[in-house]
């Protein structure tokens, strides 16, 4: 009862009493931890609502069968007729369909007869899901193909009412649909946040042209019967070009494809939470220095050491744990913004879906992970001020004039650590990927962040002593500053430490997508080298299905104008557990007028030649660092008829996807697959041909074919705007991480000014006027500001180098060029530099407004 | 006289996409086993009595209907619904007082369900009933419940109604084609919650196509099947009109022993409730016990069932609530004792509820 | 060269209004070294502050050498103090993060007067610390630290010195050592002397005494 009262009266009114600082410590862990917290609600709607978007359309389903990037024959379902015994079966189409709002959703044909044992949408609730549906409605579903089903939300997006008729477009192809049923966002109608249309299996045969195959058969056994004699029966049984699967492999597959980039993303959160807490240190530090000689005097009353420590570990908990509750409703807010950059980046790069996010109920398991982290992030932060506080004997303190030995530490100690911790960022540096991920790469930025700041102090009075030696060249407020700066640099090194942490992440994450953009433009001038690209206009990002029609190549092929049409067409296969492209290309024309960057720096020509007709492919820079596979590898790749051996001829160059391509020659690849039609296709023009007028003559001669045509230059632009979209979140991060560290300086300084007031005042009596203060007050945390860009800078060259060598290697499969952003960086660090003597502002206004006498009085 | 499928139905009348079944049609078999996909509305329906050696008895219930879709459009792909394909199973165990059905609604399509023309051979999922060498193979198995039938015809077919049809309403076409195998030899294989017995005894089928049966008014029918030990069956069926009389167009066939059909009309019998059971779950209250007069054949019959609940609550296929069970009969009949077996369905006594 | 003409001083205090110095008049010619007692509150600190220019009196007028302090603005006031008034301190505040030498130069360094670093030498060595000219504060004895603090005051050559309880904090070596600085000061240079003390020994030391009691000068 005691020391809760002790408390109260010497901890909680210490810190009501000085709200500004309170606040600004409380405000630098809310944003440290808004930022981890908004940063796992964006990865929460937008990734793993598309893994859990994945496991609803799985339902129940028990196995699922499937082609692995070849359609399965629905004749498959007769061969399957033992299975009826002792299983329900679902037959599936699935596909991709252009909205008239132009969003792309995936579109699933579904046997409405025999899904609700699958999917809820038609469960034991089917009455309630399906509220306004009418028998008749139902029947016609069945037995017309232009009727669909929209989950409700959807529908208000669109603004079609049950009754309307709206137009899908499929690939090259549009149909008019009438809309039937709408349905309650619950179950599998609320996969992909309601973006998703639901057709009969008949009518997305229709539509997606893939009538007699089924894309997957949903396999869920009977209650009691033998689970895994199914399974070995069917592995058993299906042809060569069917598989069997769990659905926990098949959801496996799409967390592993985006495992990488939410793991970066949310290290690179964590990292800014480091700033915060550094800021908690830094409050608690001042604190107890300042009050070295009140803690002295209630030692010297009874209070045992440890109830001291135990007072201030229980405060630096309590700020960590406001910190973080804050941290909650600053998360919130920040996350609306960060998660429709978080959204955007995993369309375009993975799903190639516009699911717009989904709403998630309240996650209270990791909200009270945030507050547990925070408050015991404080606590740990705490340990060493409090420790420090207490180490000298009371009496001893008390008997000291000005409050802390002001003999200029040189802080060996720390030195030899620093040094040893970036000896052992470099050594880990080296290390391979463990599971996929870049742990390694982690833990050396870690330890370089450990190494920098142990060597900080030391290292910054190298700058400091050499300034002061130029003392007669600097005005006197310049060299009270610095005399301060290097007098109080053991306190003021925490903040330099933080806004060198913040900086080096801008930096280092600066420069590696800098150097992956510039790599990228400098990849898309080499190889995207065609007139104009063709796409079939219901196509979305990244999306192989409804291909551009062999008669509609024909007809591009015949447009006056035309040179070469080089026809791509790409399928989504399962390859060593990781979904991948397979895909077919004309060699022939890339032989001729085409470009690839082959890693071993072999001729296009030359390796294009190599290919045609042979049972070789090419393999895209992501796949081979992922799957370790090499030139000269043999590859099993999926076929109707069985896997047929490839031999890998090279690695290209790609940083369109991190999915890894395979491509083989379109010959072969017409062959396997039977498939004759194009996801994409390069146009080169004759000599004088003008883009404008053959594209125009191309898609008049498409006829009823709906494409969508880029000439060069505009594929190339919009390449690098996804680009820039891609990484926003990134330098959203960035920014937040600095603006934390500049509120540390802002904190720091303004607390070193009131535990330096009695210095202050004496200025004062010395003769110093209030200008000469405030400028001081500028210069100092300016010199924090330097101090710590600088070293932030340098920390941040080596970070960037981890990040482009090993934490995107390792996360993407990607070899960057290094490319400093000089400029971008010039003018951040600038707006840095800037901002810490907006951040010292304050301070000096409180410097310049304190009352000498009374001041010196109290000293 | 097989009803089940009206609430999809009812309330239609006339379809001009399909034939009307009219006077005059004549069978011919085995292309009338088959599908007829131009009338709208068919199913066959296989009933049963058996005995296990032991003697103890069972019922069984396999049905297959097939209703055709209004407007369908055809299309290339073969999933698009020009039929529906429901199918009820129904096992009943007296001595465990024990009653099991299972429903399954499907349309044509690759290896799910559908039914040849030109022959017997219809399936839904894994429950089939196909013409074979010398007889019928009846197969349907559902939650360890499951039939493994051979059924042999001991008579010819034999045709409902006359020239052709069997009348349902007061307009041409509202009628059917109407036939049944009225007596069946049946053997194989009969499973129930896990125990499964060989089993002998007598099965019944009906097949029946047609557009459009019903007329508005008639709320449902009392439908009989009996095969009597001297080697006779009877089939009779009465509709029920709104405020409880008896529509005229009620009928029955008696089968001779070697086969020949005679009509009876409505006249010539008389159908008498003796006893009821309250459904626990429907609400639905059934006469399933009754006295069937016929006096020109000196008839005296007392039909009671093998247990009271046999009722089938169809939510998730036909959507219709109906009584269907195994029956035991006895009484008089031209005369001398009479003693049999047979099926009951009482149609329109429960609430129905919507299809799917 | 200093002269107090009725000068008063109250503050609020906690509600109260307590008078720090009542219409106190009184002068100091130059090279006069006058030790002010009395008991603690009675006003002394607040007096020594009104005389410093480091604080203003709510009636009565200030004169030091024909400038009105009670008439001039903030900027006039530090340049008063800048160019004409020392202070030394009972607690020494010599600044810890600059070295003895940056200490007392400091002054001249907000008063941005260049060359100077002969005058810091000299007065150094005037007050025996030559030899400490680079140490820092933390390193010093008490004597040390306030004939360092002694050094600051007199760098910018002032006329008054303001000294408040400067032995306070000394044993009587120390103490004494300093008494004698600032005697020498105020007999050789001319330079006026107010020092509030407790001391009996060190009032001895001075040319005049006051003795203050509630704010009072008494004669």
């Amino acid at each position: 009862m005691n020391w809760v009262r002790l408390f109260h009266r010497y901890i909680l009114r210490d810190l009501t009493g000085k709200p500004v600082r309170t606040l600004l410590t409380v405000a630098g862990v809310a944003l440290g931890m808004g930022v981890v917290w908004a940063v796992h609600l964006s990865n929460e709607r937008s990734i793993t609502s598309f893994t859990d978007s994945v496991q609803l359309l799985n339902g129940r389903a028990d196995f699922q069968i499937q082609g692995n990037g070849v359609p399965l024959d629905e004749q498959l379902l007769v061969q399957l007729g033992w299975l009826w015994e002792v299983a329900s079966l679902s037959p599936l189409v699935e596909g991709r369909v252009k909205l008239p709002d132009g969003s792309s959703v995936p579109v699933y044909g579904i046997d409405l007869l025999s899904e609700a044992p699958f999917r809820s949408y038609l469960a034991s609730d089917s009455r309630r899901a399906l509220a306004n549906v009418t028998r008749a409605d139902f029947l016609r579903l069945l037995s017309r193909p232009d009727q669909l089903i929209l989950p409700g939300r959807l529908a208000g997006r669109l603004e079609v009412k049950k009754g309307d008729s709206m137009v899908l477009l499929a690939g090259e192809r549009q149909r008019n649909f009438q809309v039937a049923a709408l349905l309650e966002a619950e179950g599998a109608a609320g996969a992909f946040g309601g973006n998703v249309v639901f057709l009969d299996i008949a009518a997305a045969q229709i539509l997606l042209e893939r009538i007699g195959t089924l894309d997957r058969i949903d396999v869920l056994v009977e209650e009691g019967a033998d689970r895994e004699a199914v399974l070995r029966r069917l592995q058993r049984e299906l042809p060569e070009a069917a598989s069997v699967w769990r659905p926990e492999d098949v959801t496996a597959q799409s967390r592993r494809m985006l495992r990488a980039f939410r793991f970066n993303l949310s290290a690179l959160s964590y990292l800014s939470l480091i700033v915060g807490v550094i800021l908690v240190y830094n409050t608690l530090n001042i604190a107890v220095v300042r009050r070295q000689r009140e803690i002295a005097a209630l030692r010297t009353l009874g209070a045992s050491r440890r109830a001291v420590i135990g007072m201030f570990l229980v405060e630096a908990a309590g700020l960590g744990l406001l910190g973080a509750l804050a941290g909650l409703a600053v998360g919130g807010l920040l996350a609306g913004a960060a998660e429709s950059l978080v959204g955007r980046t995993v369309e375009t790069l993975y799903t190639g879906l516009d699911t717009l996010a989904a709403e998630r109920p309240f996650d209270w398991p990791f909200a009270g992970f945030v507050v547990g982290l925070g408050a015991l992030l404080g606590a740990a932060s705490g340990i060493y001020p409090a420790r420090r506080a207490t180490a000298r004997p009371p009496v001893q303190v008390l008997r000291e004039g000005f409050l802390e030995p002001s003999r200029l530490r040189r802080y060996r100690v720390q030195t030899r650590l620093g040094a040893a911790a970036l000896a052992a960022a470099g050594v880990t540096a080296l290390g391979p990927p463990v599971a996929g991920l870049p742990l390694w790469g982690y833990a050396s930025a870690l330890l370089a962040m450990a190494g920098f700041a142990l060597l900080a102090p030391r290292a910054a009075l190298l700058p400091l002593d050499w300034l002061a030696r130029q003392r007669g060249r600097l005005p006197v407020e310049a060299r009270l500053a610095l005399q301060s700066v290097r007098g109080g640099l053991s306190r003021l090194v925490v903040a330099i430490v933080s806004l060198m942490i913040a900086v080096s992440m801008l930096v280092g994450v600066a420069s590696m997508v800098g150097s992956f953009r510039e790599t990228v433009r400098a990849w898309l001038d080499q190889t995207l080298v065609a007139d104009l690209y063709v796409r079939a206009a219901g196509a979305g990002a990244n999306d192989g299905f409804n291909p551009i029609r062999a008669e509609t190549l024909e007809a591009l092929s015949r447009t006056p104008g035309v040179a070469a049409l080089g026809a791509f067409h790409g399928r989504r296969i399962v390859l060593g557990g990781f979904p991948v492209t397979l895909a077919g290309g004309d060699f022939e024309v890339l032989a001729r007028r085409g470009r690839l960057l082959f890693v071993d720096g072999r001729d296009t020509a030359e390796v294009a030649r190599a290919l045609i007709g042979q049972d070789r492919v090419v393999v895209s820079e992501p796949l081979a660092l992922r799957q370790g596979v090499r030139a000269g590898d043999v590859l099993e790749l999926p076929a109707p008829r069985g896997p047929v051996p490839f031999r890998v001829e090279a690695v290209y160059y790609d940083y369109s996807s991190d999915r890894g391509l395979i491509v083989m020659d379109r010959g072969r690849y017409r062959e396997l697959y039977g498939e004759d039609g194009a996801t994409s296709v390069s146009v080169y023009l004759e000599a004088g041909a003008d883009p404008r007028r053959t594209t125009e003559r191309m898609l008049a001669g498409a006829g009823e074919a709906r494409l969508q045509i880029y000439p060069n230059a505009q594929l190339r632009s919009r390449a690098l705007q996804v680009f820039d979209q891609t990484f926003q979140v990134t330098y959203a991060l960035e920014v937040i991480a600095v603006i934390v560290a500049v509120l540390g300086i802002t904190n720091t300084l303004g607390a070193l000014l009131v535990e330096r007031r009695g210095e202050l005042a004496l200025l004062e009596f010395l003769g110093a006027d209030r200008r000469q203060l405030r400028r001081m007050v500028l210069w100092e945390s300016g010199l924090v500001g330097v101090l710590g860009t600088v070293a932030g800078t340098l920390l941040g060259a080596f970070l960037a180098v981890l990040l482009i060598y090993v934490i995107n290697r390792q996360s993407f499969g990607w070899t960057l060029q290094p490319d400093l952003p000089v400029a971008t960086l010039g003018a951040a660090l600038a707006l840095v530099l800037l901002s810490t003597l907006v951040a010292g502002l304050y301070p000096a206004m409180l410097a310049a407004s304190t009352d000498p006498i009374r001041s010196l009085r109290t000293e | 006289m097989r009803v089940a499928l009206c609430g999809l139905l009812l309330w239609t009348l006339a379809w001009p996409d399909y034939r009307a079944a009219l006077p005059g049609y004549r069978f011919e078999f085995p292309r009338d086993h088959g599908s007829h996909p131009d009338f709208k509305l068919e199913w066959w329906y296989f009933t049963g009595n058996l005995r296990n050696e032991a003697g103890r008895r069972f019922g069984y219930e396999l049905t297959f209907f097939r209703t055709g879709l209004e407007d369908a459009v055809r299309t290339p792909s073969r999933w698009q619904a020009r039929d529906l394909y429901p199918a009820h199973f129904a096992i009943t165990d007296p001595e465990q007082e024990r009653f099991v059905y299972y429903e399954k609604l499907n349309r044509t399509s690759p290896g799910v369900a559908g039914a040849a023309e030109g022959t017997l051979e219809v399936w839904n999922e894994n429950w089939v009933a196909r013409l074979e060498e010398g007889g019928v193979r009846l197969r349907a198995s559902q939650d360890g419940s499951a039939v493994d039938l051979w059924l042999v015809p001991e008579k010819p077919p034999v045709i409902h109604g006359t020239d052709g049809v069997s009348q349902k309403g007061s307009l041409p076409g509202m009628a059917s084609h109407y036939y049944s195998w009225s007596r069946l030899a049946t053997s194989g294989e009969l499973r129930l919650g896990g125990e499964r017995w060989r089993v002998e005894g007598l099965s019944w089928m009906d097949h029946e196509f047609s557009t459009s049966a019903l007329e508005e008014g008639q709320v449902g029918w009392d439908w009989f099947s009996l095969q009597l030990e001297g080697g006779e069956d009877l089939m009779l069926f009465q509709l029920r009109r709104k405020g409880g009389t008896v529509d005229p167009r009620s009928a029955a066939t008696v089968v001779s022993v070697s086969g020949e059909g005679r009509h009876l009309s409505d006249s010539e019998f008389e159908l008498e409730p003796a006893g009821y059971w309250t459904s626990p779950r429907s609400g639905g209250r059934y006469p399933v016990r009754w006295r069937i007069r016929i006096p020109g054949l000196g008839a005296e019959l007392e039909v009671e069932p093998l247990m009271d609940d046999q009722e089938l609550v169809t939510t998730s296929s036909t959507g219709v609530v109906y009584w269907e069970g195994a029956i035991r009969v006895t009484g008089r009949w031209r005369g001398g004792e009479a003693k049999g077996s047979g099926y009951l369905e009482m149609t329109g006594y429960g609430g129905e509820r919507p299809a799917i | 060269m200093l002269e107090l003409r009725g000068v008063s001083k109250t503050y609020g205090l906690n509600g109260q209004r307590v008078t720090a110095v009542a219409d106190v008049t009184l002068s100091v010619a130059p090279g006069e070294f006058v030790a002010l007692t009395g008991p603690s509150g009675c006003g002394k600190s607040t007096l020594l502050h009104l005389m410093g220019a480091m604080d203003r009196a709510d009636r009565g007028e200030i004169w030091l050498a024909d400038q009105p302090l009670h008439d001039l603005g903030e900027e006039e006031l530090i340049q008063v103090r800048r160019r004409q008034i020392g202070f030394v301190f009972q607690f020494f505040y010599l600044l810890p993060t600059m070295t003895v030498e940056e200490n007392v130069e400091l002054p001249l360094l907000l008063a941005g007067v260049t060359c100077h670093l002969e005058r810091v030498a000299a007065l150094l060595e005037q007050v025996g610390l030559s030899h400490r000219a680079r140490a820092y504060p933390a390193t010093l004895s008490g004597g040390e630290l306030q004939r360092a603090a002694l050094a600051r005051a007199l760098v910018g050559r002032p006329r008054l010195i303001i000294a408040d309880e400067p032995t306070g904090n000394l044993d009587s070596d120390n103490g004494g050592r300093v008494l004698e600085i600032l005697r020498g000061l105020a007999g050789r240079e001319g330079v006026a002397v107010v020092m509030a003390t407790h001391s009996a020994e060190a009032a001895e030391v001075a040319s005049r005494v006051l003795r203050m009691r509630d704010g009072r000068v008494q004669t």
